[in-house]
């Protein structure tokens, strides 16, 4: 497991990336697939980074493998860990996007693309430790 | 992302290239909502839209809005398939204006 700690602030958000980009890279990945995965990082990173820590500077530690299983495609695995405000992603409430554009409120959906987007979602709270972890298949 | 404006007749197109992500998206909005402030016809050419996420998806429906508001209109044209299938995912596909 491979891992990575920086300062939860979107300035960083590049080094994350770079960070994915790594841990996937001997793996063959359809382009929509690493889009995907950008996304997913992209949005849970700045969840935390905007919300998680109101009232001081924090960190997120982000540990990643890829899981090899025989006759499946290798699936990434990343668990996204934060000390700051407890908070289960998976009980955000998506929005309604049946609405036109002048009823649609801006913003909110970030969560929504990730539970969109990856395979398996699932979330923790451990020794004060919110631990969001995503999987996706590469293939 | 670099943002380059033509202007023609009452028309402007803003053809947008790179990544509208966290960090950019808040110069596509200043720079869409200074162009929505001088025209009632926006053309958003993403041919050179390589990613977006919910950063630039807020700033296309406050465009939207914005523009709206005033009677105008915004369109969004060359999407990439990997960039339509977010806006589709949002369903931001039947709310905008995609050429």
């Amino acid at each position: 497991m491979k891992e990575l700690t920086v300062e939860a602030n979107v300035k960083h958000l590049d080094e994350i990336l770079a960070f994915i980009d790594e841990i996937i890279a001997p793996y063959p990945c359809d382009p929509t697939i690493k889009f995907q995965l950008e996304l997913s990082l992209e949005e849970i990173y700045v969840n935390i980074a905007y919300y998680a820590y109101p009232n001081d500077i924090g960190t997120t530690t982000i540990r990643s493998n890829v899981h090899q299983v025989e006759n499946k495609p290798p699936l990434l695995v990343m668990e996204i860990h934060d000390q700051g405000t407890p908070y289960n992603p998976l009980e955000h409430e998506g929005p309604d996007i049946g609405l036109t554009a002048e009823e649609r409120e801006i913003g909110g959906l970030g969560i929504f693309i990730v539970k969109n987007s990856m395979d398996n979602l699932s979330y923790r709270y451990q020794d004060n430790n919110n631990i969001f972890t995503v999987e996706k298949y590469l293939a | 992302m670099t943002i380059t404006t033509n202007r023609e007749s009452d028309q402007v197109t803003l053809l947008i290239s790179g990544r509208i992500d966290s960090n950019t998206s808040t110069e596509l909005q200043d720079a869409l909502l200074q162009t929505i402030d001088s025209t009632y016809n926006v053309v958003l050419d993403f041919a050179e839209v390589s990613y977006i996420s919910s950063a630039g998806l807020r700033v296309l429906l406050i465009g939207h809005k914005s523009i709206s508001a005033k009677a105008g209109s915004m369109t969004i044209k060359n999407i990439s398939s990997m960039v339509l299938q977010v806006l589709e995912t949002v369903g931001f596909d039947k709310v905008l204006s995609l050429g």
